[in-house]
């Protein structure tokens, strides 16, 4: 996917997004769960994406890859579907009665299915404590402790700087170990 | 801690990726088609709303002159009424 099939992609090209599409659709699928663990909302988050791809492609300077591009547009509709969300949980603590609450218990929990039977409780222990850190202390801590991706690589998907992705990551950390305390 | 965070964290490690059998390709060019007509419609509209708001104006300033015209022809009839009597 080279510089020919992104002018392909500016001239507005339908087979050359539908290739685009299914090429990267699994791995913004991927972290759109692994930040939002709600399959609606990261289906919303692959349309929302793959429709600003399409519209924001001329933008596209080429200085990271086409796809590290792409993660970052779906990490940041992520990262506005948590604010939204802790927007939305912060009026209903101020305002119950208009909002009524929606707890969210343990089984609620969307767990990979690759989790072990054995297992489930640490990871739904584990998840509850990464729901609880704001958004982009729970974004970066998925991206570096859960992917395993290096913080250069992070850097760029969530476009701050090495230290910043560091210092996150090592806050994520100190909450995580006090909500497991 | 630190390394007890560490074990714990190997339960979610390697777990591969999270599969979905949505293929986005297929009614992605839909959407993107009936987001430009939505927004063709939209601009259409606003644009309706100007022209209708344009109308009523003119047609209010057009009330206006056909009224002062009428009246005007009004005043000019009684003037050569009361000069005939």
């Amino acid at each position: 996917m080279g510089e020919r099939f992104v002018q392909e992609l500016i001239l507005g090209d339908e087979l050359a997004f539908k290739a685009l599409v299914k090429e990267h659709q699994s791995r913004v699928y991927h972290h759109a769960m692994q930040i939002l663990r709600n399959r609606e909302e990261a289906e919303d988050v692959c349309q929302e994406t793959f429709i600003q791809v399409y519209e924001s492609i001329k933008s596209f300077k080429g200085q990271s890859s086409l796809s590290t591009w792409i993660i970052r547009i779906a990490i940041n509709k992520a990262l506005e579907k948590l604010r939204k969300e802790k927007r939305r949980n912060q009026l209903r603590e101020i305002l119950p009665w208009w909002m009524p609450e929606e707890s969210k218990s343990i089984d609620s929990i969307q767990m990979h299915p690759g989790i072990k039977l054995e297992d489930k409780e640490t990871a739904a222990m584990l998840y509850k404590a990464i729901d609880s850190l704001n958004p982009n202390q729970r974004v970066a801590f998925t991206l570096i402790k859960l992917d395993e991706i290096s913080y250069t690589e992070a850097s760029e998907m969530m476009d701050l700087s090495i230290k910043a992705i560091e210092s996150l990551v090592s806050r994520a950390k100190e909450n995580i170990k006090k909500k497991l305390r | 801690m630190n390394k007890e965070l560490e074990e714990q964290l190997q339960v979610l490690r390697g777990l591969g990726p999270w599969e979905t059998t949505t293929d986005f390709s297929e009614n992605l060019v839909d959407q993107l088609t009936e987001k430009t007509t939505v927004r063709w419609m939209a601009a259409a509209s606003i644009l309706a709303f100007l022209f209708s708001g344009f109308v009523l104006m003119a047609s209010a300033k057009t009330n206006k002159e056909i009224v002062a015209s009428q009246q005007k022809e009004v005043s000019k009839a009684y003037e050569v009424n009361t000069l005939n009597y």
